[in-house]
């Protein structure tokens, strides 16, 4: 019902829609043949845009892309117009991302700002991923190349003007990190004790920073495109900032985005041998173990408090999302007792 | 006998597993998906009816004979500090519970009865 509302409204913008990408494609004229929408993304709306280009340089089909906010979109994330920017700066630095072809902060057009991308061929979603082993081709192989697209998302490096929007780099994320998590977890009025402990296990235990460099932030699996052959994009990339490399390699590596195959420590899909080696061949720099062990504590952490907001939205936040609501009741518990488990008291030892 | 008139806990059981048996096979896609969601909020919620109010009781027992083991001034104690929760909260902030064993199985304990809960 509530696509279908969506798409009468896309339908009632159609016509200043294609006048907006003739315009931008430097075409005589843009068809917009169909648009369906996509489903997933609590934040972003996505709908698939199958366009046709008369004249200009892009002429002919195009498969696109358009994204735009959600109805209700969440404070944390990078505006769509700073989104576009960061594809395009991680296009330039030889990263596999959608192509980002054209940005629209015209309010007059859709009623909000949104941009197009050139459409890339696959899938996503973890479940496949999991069921069909051979989905996104050899998966050893899939490891390293995913650990050279991060390691050429990590060899951008501030200062950069292009994303001057990020601001000042903090002198030191994880515990820049901890005081956040300590914040958001006040806003949401209650105690959280299991997270505090492995709060106050992060502040005793971080490492020496690494960095800055640009960190994607939700660099997982569900978040990259595969076909039968292999990678075919890198995705979301609306809580970029500057910060630790390690941060990005422990979000990575977390055993809550296994998707329920723990042994296959690289995201699910590979053991970490294939993944740190493709990383660590094109970076030039050494994967630490402890630091990366640090950081899948505090991707832990960090889950359990996006999961908690989540369910927030739909109790003062007034949203009516069974989803998000499920979100927030069933996963911070299971995060928890990751955490607890990974910070027992024998654990503690390193101060600083 | 009950006295014949089922209470909400069981009326969910039930429109869940209706649910389950007779509406999900014949969904597909994501009708099928949602509906799945839909059966785990109502699990949850049944799980919830039948014992939230004794593990919130539990739960607040713990917390106090465990501020008040650790030397942690609460509201229980009537001088206008925090709740336990809040207090234990603090302490740890502030460091005089790093490492502690103790806090460490309870709050195991605690995190064992809310993933009961959600089955």
């Amino acid at each position: 019902m509530i696509a279908k509302q969506e798409e009468s409204r896309l339908a009632a913008r159609k016509a200043p829609l294609e006048e907006f990408l003739a315009a931008a494609a430097g075409a005589e004229a843009v068809e917009v043949a169909d648009a369906r929408p996509l489903s997933g993304g609590a934040i972003q709306e996505n709908w698939l845009l199958d366009l046709i280009v008369h004249g200009g340089p892009s002429a002919g089909p195009l498969e696109a892309v358009l994204r735009t906010d959600a109805p209700s979109s969440v404070a944390v994330s990078r505006s769509r117009a700073e989104e576009f920017m960061l594809l395009r700066v991680a296009g330039r630095a030889g990263v596999s991302v959608p192509e980002p072809l054209w940005l629209c902060e015209d309010p007059g057009v859709l009623g909000k700002t949104f941009y197009v991308m050139r459409r890339v061929a696959g899938t996503a979603a973890p479940h496949r991923l999991m069921k069909e082993s051979d989905l996104g081709g050899d998966r050893d192989a899939l490891a390293g190349r995913l650990g050279m697209e991060l390691a050429r998302i990590h060899a951008i490096v501030p200062p950069c003007d292009d994303l001057a929007f990020l601001g000042e780099p903090a002198p030191d994320p994880a515990r820049a990190a901890v005081a956040r998590y300590r914040r958001h977890l006040d806003a949401l009025g209650s105690s959280f004790l299991a997270l505090e402990w492995g709060l106050r296990w992060c502040e005793l235990h971080a490492p020496e920073p690494q960095g800055p460099v640009l960190v994607h932030q939700d660099f997982r699996t569900g978040n990259y495109m595969v076909d039968r052959q292999g990678l075919t994009g890198i995705l979301d990339w609306e809580f970029c900032d500057w910060g630790d490399p390690m941060s990005d390699i422990g979000w990575f590596c977390a055993a809550c985005w296994r998707y329920g195959h723990t042994e296959l420590e690289a995201g699910g899909i590979a053991p970490r041998g294939p993944f740190y080696h493709g990383y660590e061949r094109q970076s030039g720099r050494r994967i630490e173990p402890g630091s990366v062990a640090f950081w899948e504590i505090m991707a832990h952490i960090r889950w359990a408090v996006i999961a908690l907001q989540q369910g927030e939205r739909t109790l003062s936040g007034g949203e009516e999302s069974l989803e998000l609501a499920l979100t927030g009741r069933v996963y911070p518990p299971a995060v928890e007792a990751e955490i607890l488990r990974q910070t027992a008291p024998g654990s503690w030892q390193a101060r600083r | 006998m009950s006295g014949g008139e089922p209470k909400g806990a069981r009326l969910l059981a039930l429109a869940r597993q209706e649910l389950l048996e007779a509406v999900l096979p014949a969904l597909s896609g994501d009708a099928r998906y949602r509906a799945r969601l839909i059966a785990n909020a109502m699990k949850i919620a049944v799980q919830e009816l039948e014992s939230a109010a004794a593990m919130t009781e539990a739960t607040a027992v713990d917390l106090a004979a465990f501020a008040q083991s650790a030397e942690i001034p609460t509201a229980a104690g009537g001088d206008g500090s925090a709740d336990p929760e809040t207090a234990l909260r603090d302490a740890l902030r502030g460091g005089s519970l790093d490492a502690s064993e103790d806090l460490h199985n309870l709050l195991a304990v605690l995190n064992r009865r809310r993933r009961d809960v959600l089955g």
